[in-house]
């Protein structure tokens, strides 16, 4: 129901009722016309956002050229930089982890909160209970949570070896074994995350028209098929922007997975962020973290990409 | 609205009376809370007095954490702005020398006693400058539960064969023999000390006077089978280790899980207050010869003076007092061990609370030496950590995880930082 | 009908069952750090473990709320949460109302850009950010701290604003403006009341944002008495131990805000994002 031609305030200034003083009415007079007012609204939000984020683009970039001592730049090397990080398996493997960790992490989390979205969606009772408790996960921070995790992960004392322990499993050595270091973060993070996509699902599920259903229902669907022939294609911008915006924060993330295993052991939880991290805080090889922290911008964009291409609209915005 | 009010009373403040514009205001960024315990009654105890016998200097006590003091210290340099004072581990004092975030102290020292120290005055001297004033020592001993050890019938090891075997008849799934940690987190710091330490007493070290990694390195192999052995041949440990950070290790110790560790002597009185309490003891670190003592070196916290303070001469003084031999004293009753060779001359040195301390600086006196660390010794740590967890999770060959850790330190330092 | 009943039955026996399941998988990791904020000390590392504290102890507790500079992190974290809030709220809502309702020349190219921004890792914009601050002697201050805070979030915060925006039917504005109104009067009386609801969810998503982060306030901040909730939990990693009582007791402090936001606000925060905040 939008009007091709823009609002209908365009015309007519002189409906306009007289505002107080003669500057504050030019000024009124020049935002009612349609040229200037979409500017000057989106004005705060570009200086804010240029102010603080370009700058660092701008830095990153610029650093990322050059050779670095203690935050200091000591030679221009040009893009050698990045060819020698895109060649080295160091570099490759990291990558590789941030992806298993981000799509892994996404693949359990998004049917998850999906799954408890439609158990929410039900006519039951107690709904708000329910749910408040799922929502408490994502309350804790990275910090709290991996520390708190690490706590009951302990393979000596920890209470999870206990239970294991009294079912009668051996030694389990979680968070030290680079097989299953990586498995754990994954679910560890799952845990704290499904309640977002869980809470955006229930919303989008609610805007389904009971007539579909029922219609669906006519026609012989099932619960299950009508999931996925109805429910689905319905909300399905919303499953894909839930989907990219949690992609995005899984593949940046670096608090929780330092806290829990500082990117260990044997390097089979060092995702790219948490070794720009590393390069940054840690080695003080600032150059090469700006370089790594481009290319993850970059594979951020090629993300986003990929959700326009596939939902493919007049405007995006 | 909150700012102009925060501003009206940072003005009224500042025209108060009794702030004259003579004081000057130092920072200082402290390594632990000053808060109820003992080192933070001391901390308070004497920095005012401090101020009392200097009123024209005005203390300001900031803790930074330890995890990310050089961080913020280099960082903060970067950009033209340090505290005036900061307490730097002796470990990362080379990196800052090559940072350029602290400066050389000679000019400002005056006359000092250079020798009532307790170890040599140019252990903090780089290129022939003086760098830091140490403010407390430690070391890596060996901590171990009585109560665990008297239950399993075993003495306390003296050598790395014993503890072989010792540490081995303990271990059970409920409770590890010897505990160590291989983790890289908390920059590795447990393997590290404990690695330092073992090279030293193989007779060796990792690093050559260029800060290369040594290859084929014999002191770095005898360490490397050590590990190997304690999870392998010795049954002493498990596979856990590779998580294991100091953390880990103090906790085990506190709650009986892990029988014997190798620990920095500054968590003795930690372990005792836990539900340890007794049962806990130390011992000299195990020798790789029998009869022999054990080398080690000597860790601890020092002074350093920022790069960019605009008070050198009140941060000296200041410096200069927290390491004098009578405020030493203090720190000593509140369990840190001091660095002043006078200090130990103190009554309270006889009494039998103080006996651990004496004992250790004692050993110490005999047996301690200060290492130089290259300001790659972090990364150092990260990669032998990764390669030794390599040697407990995939069985590889001590020789050969020692030739991955040469190769890929040094590759590293070759890119440079 | 009978079968029907039983069928229904079983269904919410499932669902209430799973629900329960859940429920349980995401509390107990928090009520077992819950409890052990209740121990001495001494008992917090015991094995076999010990489930329930004995003796109950709130010396943890007492201790954190007695210390002047726990009780100040909690003020700088809500000050900073309280500052993001107003300021994202007040740049982003105009910014998505122009994304929603005008066409203009850019409009992709701007609305991109704004996008874009926040895809730049965090982790990235760190040190060149703290370098800006400490030139610029902007380190420990709320305003630069708020600003950097406002400048990560309102990006996404347009895009939920913008939807809530579009599901108003224009409409209801176009009437204000026939009626006389100008631009923003529209927007003040009309638009902004049907979009409460999602600007309440968007406020709460900034809060949680704020208070839970760590990175930001470690960076921007090297004086104790500036430093936030998160940063603050580092004093119980002390180098003689980590204090896991007083963690826990930490930890619950650090959380409890977040959690009473979420069981007051909970029915609009969902009522925001029912209304269109992820719409299609």
């Amino acid at each position: 129901m939008r009007s091709a031609a823009g609002p209908a305030w365009n015309a007519g200034a002189g409906r306009v009722r007289e505002p107080r003083g003669r500057a504050a009415s030019q000024l009124l007079r020049a935002m009612q016309s349609m040229r200037v007012a979409p500017y000057v609204l989106l004005l705060p939000a570009l200086t804010l956002v240029g102010l603080i984020a370009f700058y660092p683009v701008y830095y990153a970039v610029d650093i990322s050229l050059y050779q670095t001592k203690f935050l200091q730049k000591t030679a221009f090397v040009g893009l050698a930089q990045y060819a020698r990080l895109l060649t080295s398996p160091d570099f490759l493997r990291a990558l590789g982890t941030s992806l298993l960790y981000a799509l892994g992490s996404l693949a359990l989390t998004l049917p998850l909160g999906m799954a408890f979205a439609l158990l929410l969606n039900r006519p039951i009772r107690f709904k708000s209970v329910f749910r408040t408790i799922l929502i408490i996960p994502w309350t804790l921070s990275q910090t709290v949570a991996g520390l708190l995790w690490l706590w009951l992960l302990n393979p000596s004392y920890g209470p999870i070896k206990y239970v294991l322990d009294q079912l009668g499993f051996g030694q389990f050595l979680f968070l030290s074994s680079a097989d299953w270091a990586l498995p754990i973060l994954v679910l560890v993070n799952t845990w704290m995350t499904f309640p977002l996509p869980m809470i955006l699902f229930q919303a989008a599920l609610q805007t389904v028209p009971q007539e579909l259903y029922d219609a669906a229902q006519m026609d012989g669907c099932t619960a299950w098929t009508s999931f996925w022939g109805v429910t689905l294609p319905f909300i399905q911008n919303s499953v894909m922007a839930t989907a990219i915006m949690t992609t995005l924060h899984f593949f940046n993330m670096v608090t929780l997975i330092y806290v829990m295993t500082g990117g260990g052991p044997l390097d089979s939880t060092q995702t790219l962020s948490v070794r720009v991290f590393l390069d940054a805080f840690v080695n003080f090889k600032v150059a090469s973290g700006a370089a790594v922290g481009m290319v993850i911008f970059l594979l951020n964009i090629v993300f986003s990409l990929f959700y326009i291409r596939v939902l493919r609209r007049g405007d995006l915005y | 609205m909150k700012l102009i009010r925060i501003a009206a009373w940072a003005l009224a403040l500042a025209c108060a009376p009794g702030f004259a514009a003579a004081a000057t205001e130092i920072v200082f960024w402290n390594n632990f809370k000053v808060d109820k315990s003992p080192r933070g009654q001391a901390m308070t105890d004497i920095v005012s007095k401090f101020e009392a016998k200097n009123p024209d200097i005005k203390v300001r006590v900031e803790t930074v954490p330890f995890a990310t003091v050089d961080a913020n210290l280099i960082q903060g340099a970067a950009a033209g702005n340090t505290p005036d004072v900061i307490k730097i581990y002796n470990v990362a004092l080379s990196l800052h020398v090559a940072a350029g975030s602290i400066q050389p102290l000679d000019q400002y020292l005056g006359k000092i006693d250079k020798t009532d120290w307790l170890l040599p005055w140019d252990s903090t001297v780089f290129d022939g400058k003086k760098y830091a004033l140490p403010s407390e020592y430690r070391f890596f001993a060996l901590m171990y539960r009585k109560d665990v050890l008297d239950k399993a019938g075993v003495q306390v090891p003296t050598t790395w064969d014993e503890m072989c075997k010792a540490a081995g008849t303990i271990n059970s799934p409920q409770v590890m023999g010897y505990g160590f940690g291989l983790s890289q987190s908390q920059a590795a710091s447990i393997l590290l000390e404990w690695a330092d330490d073992m090279a030293l007493a193989a007779g060796g070290s990792w690093l050559d006077d260029k800060g290369r990694a040594i290859a084929n390195n014999p002191a770095g192999l005898k360490f490397m089978t050590t590990v190997a052995d304690l999870v392998g041949k010795c049954k002493a440990s498990s596979q856990a280790v590779v998580g294991y950070t100091y953390e880990a290790v103090h906790q085990g110790l506190a709650g009986g899980t892990i029988a014997m560790a190798g620990m920095g002597t500054h968590r003795y009185e930690a372990l005792r207050a836990t539900a340890a309490k007794d049962n806990l003891r130390w011992a000299p670190p195990p020798s790789f010869e029998k009869g022999k003592a054990a080398p080690v070196h000597v860790l601890g916290w020092t002074f350093v003076m920022g790069k960019h303070t605009k008070h050198p001469e009140a941060a000296i003084k200041f410096m200069e007092y927290m390491t004098s031999p009578e405020v030493q004293v203090v720190i000593a009753k509140a369990g840190e061990m001091p660095t002043r060779k006078s200090t130990y001359n103190d009554p309270w040195f006889k009494t039998p609370e103080a006996s651990a301390m004496r004992d250790w600086a004692q050993y110490i006196a005999r047996n301690g030496k200060v290492g130089q660390y290259p300001s790659g010794w972090l990364n150092f740590g990260q990669i032998l950590a990764s390669e030794s967890q390599g040697i407990v999770l995939k069985g590889v060959s001590p020789a050969q995880a020692l030739a991955n850790v040469v190769e890929r330190y040094n590759k590293a330092q070759a890119e440079g930082k | 009908m009978a079968s029907r009943r039983s069928r229904k039955r079983r269904h919410d026996v499932i669902t209430y069952g799973l629900l329960g399941l859940g429920c349980f998988m995401a509390l107990a990791p928090i009520v077992w750090g819950l409890l052990t904020s209740f121990k001495l000390e001494g008992n917090v590392a015991l094995y076999p473990p010990q489930w329930l504290p004995s003796p109950v102890t709130f010396e943890h507790y007492s201790d954190l709320l007695t210390t002047r500079e726990v009780l100040r992190v909690f003020f700088n974290s809500l000050v900073l949460a309280a500052g993001t809030i107003v300021l994202g709220l007040v740049v982003a809502s105009p910014g998505a109302y122009a994304a929603a309702r005008f066409r203009f020349r850019g409009k992709n190219a701007i609305l991109l850009t704004i996008l874009v921004t926040s895809m730049i890792p965090g982790i990235s914009i760190l040190i060149p950010i703290f370098l800006l601050a400490i030139r610029a002697d902007l380190l420990n201050s709320y305003v630069f701290m708020i600003l950097v805070y406002g400048a990560w979030l309102v990006p996404q915060a347009i895009w939920f604003i913008k939807g809530f925006i579009e599901v108003v039917p224009r409409e209801l504005e176009e009437a204000a403006l026939l009626d006389g109104c100008s631009l923003f009067s529209a927007f003040w009386r009309v638009t902004l009341p049907l979009i409460q609801p999602g600007l309440a969810a968007v406020a709460i998503l900034f809060f949680v944002f704020v208070w839970n982060d760590f990175l930001i306030g470690a960076v921007l901040t090297n004086r104790e008495e500036m430093r936030t909730v998160q940063v603050g939990l580092l004093r119980t990693i002390q180098d003689i131990g980590i204090s896991w009582g007083q963690f826990m007791a930490y930890a619950m402090l650090a959380t409890a805000p977040i959690l009473v936001a979420f069981l007051i606000l909970q029915k609009r925060f969902v009522e925001g994002l029912t209304r269109g905040g992820v719409k299609g």
